[in-house]
């Protein structure tokens, strides 16, 4: 695969990504406003789903303070949000128009046809749509593009599509970690009673992070920050725990490329052990901050190596 | 001018043969119903990106080419002549870019002057003495073809450097298919959408010797092109790689191509860049498109391009006119398709005639193509006839005139209904192996009422084009 086309695959496959993300941060931040605990507190987790999208400073800067309304209008319809939903699906479809002849008639028929919808998403749209309507819109277009992947010969395409979801992905629970945790951990790691505000916050990381559903299939109804944890971290096959994630970035890279010792290719092994390697109980007890810091290094550092060795 | 043009669907109060179905389709399709069709193609154009960015608009915006929903139709009969013309010219032309940049024996035989050859911007010196794999110059040449009568076609120029539109030949017939099956099954159509296997095994065919298992790529000057879309459609149909310049490199005089999985010799390719920008080491230094040492590469055999450099000495509208003397001079036939009368305004008499008779011509540049740089005498007033006069004084040599044609008209889908429009034809001929086309071609269609420019760029629509079987 030509390296520049690659490039656009793995940035088309973020961006997708990333769309799902932000849809996901809108919902986690809509159903906690209109939790009981969050009455009389606008801010809620607007600012966090802000902050974790990295553009709580353009927010402020060109919209003002935070109430709801706006920070959906921002995070959604606003085409100068880089970030926002429309937008990460007009560089999605940017890119696979300039890699459409790697991809099926069937992908781009799905991812253009994302596109066009998502023009046609404005404020008034918005209002009927609501909240809920978008985000749930917005995952379904994710999905069905991914899906279409399903007929992509499985050389090299699908790789680099999953090394660049994988590493959104992993960068994405990197930052909800960050800015979770220090609102989640101060108040204890004991089990939450069934019903508690404190087991509907740690809901909510798992909301955002898509693992809701990986949650129901544990044992037990009682909400435990240390397995909320394990299971974020170092689920063995949940497709959003981050230790699923950063196996799949070294099976792309080495799918791909068809080496195993690149430099890109050992720092994701790297990253596999500093997650394998991981202790939940020290981490719940001294903070997360030096995790954080080592995973969001170590992510960037793969991201430019892969650039280095593979897209450029 | 519709008044006095020939009308492909109607013979008078009578509906010509090859039409008669379109005909009955029309008279029974509601305007809702061709209306609510219409909304669908453009839909579907607009999922599949089948879009075009119009030269000078600095937007950006992506715009759909009008398409019309009513096919044109030719009958199988119609097809046989125009298909046997167009190969005919096509051997011809390969057949005389392979003399001037080799023997050069026309000049020898007095048929064409050196001066003219030589003097032509479109020859390229360069060119001289380079090897070219079975003599295919232009591996794929668009010759438009206008109509004046059930059997008057004449060619209005040949495309013989990067011509384009192929893939709305392909796309058009798949949106019509999709919409309106019923009117394939009552009448079969002859199939066109084989064009991109025909395209590559003549693109195979033209590899440098030696070379067992070919590999092409598609070389694009990339996204922001206007027919980018084309050269992704191509590269996909084909399963070949759509590269850009900078994907690709020089080493040994061999092109490689720059893979994650390591670098992969590329021995054709098949290129929709002009010669200007192929290679900064001989052509325009600060070309970013092409590829540093191409030439180098060109010279000792090593790869093919497609279409070849310097084509653009056979293809510009001073040399249009020696094109039956070639077809004489190289096959020792008959030319099958007529070329339009052309008054070249370096020729004394010729320019006379043509300031006194402005209002009535067609003045063109030379060099000029995609409908900018030139003059429909009859549509303009009296002010461009005069500032195109002037023009035309100031540099004679760089302009050519024709009689306005009055270009057949096919039925149309307008904003009153159904109404005849001006067309002309584009087929494309694939030189490999052998010399083909398949039975379709790209029609395009003025508009605006009454206007004989079809350019896309100048407002112009598609139209499928149907060849009837026996």
């Amino acid at each position: 695969m030509i390296p520049r086309i690659a490039g656009n695959c793995f940035w088309l496959a973020r961006y997708l990504e990333r769309a799902e993300n932000n849809a996901r941060l809108l919902r986690m931040a809509e159903r906690h406003s209109i939790d009981p605990e969050s009455i009389g507190n606008p801010i809620g987790l607007w600012s966090t789903a802000l902050e974790v999208g990295g553009t709580l400073d353009a927010y402020e800067e060109r919209v003002g303070p935070i109430e709801r309304d706006a920070v959906v209008r921002f995070m959604t319809i606003d085409r100068d949000n880089h970030s926002g939903i429309v937008s990460c699906f007009r560089a999605a479809r940017d890119n696979a128009r300039t890699a459409k002849h790697m991809l099926t008639d069937f992908y781009w028929d799905a991812i253009s046809e994302t596109w066009l919808e998502a023009q046609a998403l404005d404020e008034a749209r918005l209002a009927e749509l609501g909240v809920e309507g978008v985000v749930s819109w917005s995952i379904e277009r994710c999905r069905l593009v991914r899906g279409a992947a399903e007929d992509l010969l499985r050389d090299t395409v699908p790789h680099v599509l999953a090394l660049g979801e994988a590493v959104e992905r992993a960068d994405f629970t990197a930052r909800i970690l960050a800015e979770m945790l220090p609102r989640l951990l101060p108040h204890g790691i004991e089990p939450a009673p069934i019903g508690s505000a404190h087991s509907r916050m740690w809901k909510s990381l798992l909301l955002g992070l898509g693992l809701t559903e990986t949650w129901r299939r544990e044992p037990g109804a009682r909400l435990e920050p240390l397995r909320v944890l394990r299971l974020v971290l170092l689920h063995e096959t949940s497709p959003h725990s981050l230790l699923v994630n950063t196996q799949r970035m070294h099976h792309a890279i080495e799918g791909f490329s068809g080496h195993v010792d690149s430099a890109s290719c050992k720092t994701a092994h790297n990253l596999e052990a500093l997650v394998r390697g991981v202790d939940i109980d020290a981490l719940a007890r001294t903070g997360v901050g030096p995790f954080i810091t080592s995973l969001t290094n170590t992510t960037n550092q793969l991201g430019l190596e892969v650039l280095r060795d593979h897209f450029e | 001018m519709d008044g006095f043009a020939f009308d492909e669907m109607c013979a008078g109060a009578d509906i010509r043969a090859p039409y008669a179905n379109v005909a009955a389709w029309l008279k029974d399709s509601p305007p809702a119903e061709l209306a609510a069709r219409r909304a669908e193609a453009e839909a579907i154009f607009r999922r599949r990106g089948i879009t075009f960015a119009v030269y000078g608009d600095t937007s950006g915006a992506e715009r759909l080419i009008p398409f019309d929903l009513v096919p044109r139709v030719l009958g199988a009969g119609e097809w046989a002549g125009l298909r046997s013309g167009c190969i005919q010219r096509a051997r011809a032309l390969n057949a005389f870019l392979d003399d001037v940049y080799g023997k050069q024996e026309i000049i020898a035989a007095g048929v064409i002057p050196r001066d003219e050859i030589e003097g032509n911007p479109g020859f390229c010196k360069l060119a001289m003495g380079l090897s070219v794999p079975r003599g295919v110059h232009s591996l794929v040449s668009g010759i438009d073809v206008v109509r004046t009568g059930p059997d008057d076609w004449y060619v209005l120029e040949d495309n013989l450097r990067t011509p384009s539109g192929v893939s709305y030949m392909l796309e058009n017939r798949s949106a019509m298919e999709r919409l309106f099956p019923d009117l394939f099954r009552a009448r079969a159509v002859s199939p066109i959408d084989h064009y991109p296997d025909m395209l590559l095994d003549s693109l195979r065919a033209v590899a440098p010797p030696g070379v067992d298992d070919p590999r092409v790529v598609v070389l694009t000057p990339g996204a922001a092109n206007s027919a980018y879309f084309e050269h992704g459609f191509l590269a996909n149909r084909m399963g070949v790689r759509l590269v850009e310049g900078r994907d690709l490199f020089v080493e040994d005089d061999t092109v490689y191509l720059g893979d994650t999985r390591g670098p992969k010799r590329v021995d054709v390719i098949y290129r929709r860049i002009d010669d200007d920008f192929m290679d900064p080491e001989v052509f325009r230094a600060d070309s970013e498109l092409g590829i540093e040492g191409l030439y180098r590469c060109l010279k000792k055999g090593r790869v093919t391009l497609a279409n070849a450099l310097g084509n653009g000495v056979a293809d510009d509208k001073a040399t249009y006119v020696h094109v039956p003397a070639m077809i004489k001079f190289y096959l020792g036939e008959e030319p099958i398709l007529k070329n339009v009368p052309t008054y070249r305004c370096r020729e004394q008499d010729d320019l006379a005639y043509v300031l006194e008779h402005i209002s009535e011509l067609v003045v063109k540049e030379v060099h000029g193509s995609g409908g900018y740089g030139m003059l429909v005498g009859p549509a303009s007033t009296r002010e461009e006839c005069a500032e195109f006069a002037a023009r035309v004084k100031a540099s004679p040599d760089g302009y050519i005139a024709q009689p306005t044609l009055a270009l057949s008209t096919c039925p149309t889908m307008v904003a009153a209904g159904i109404a005849p429009r001006h067309v002309d034809l584009r087929p494309f001929v694939l030189s490999g192996e052998h010399v083909d086309v398949v039975p379709g071609a790209l029609t395009r269609v003025a508009l605006r009422e009454g206007s004989l420019v079809v350019n896309s760029s100048q407002g112009g629509g598609t139209k499928d084009t149907w060849v009837l079987e026996e």
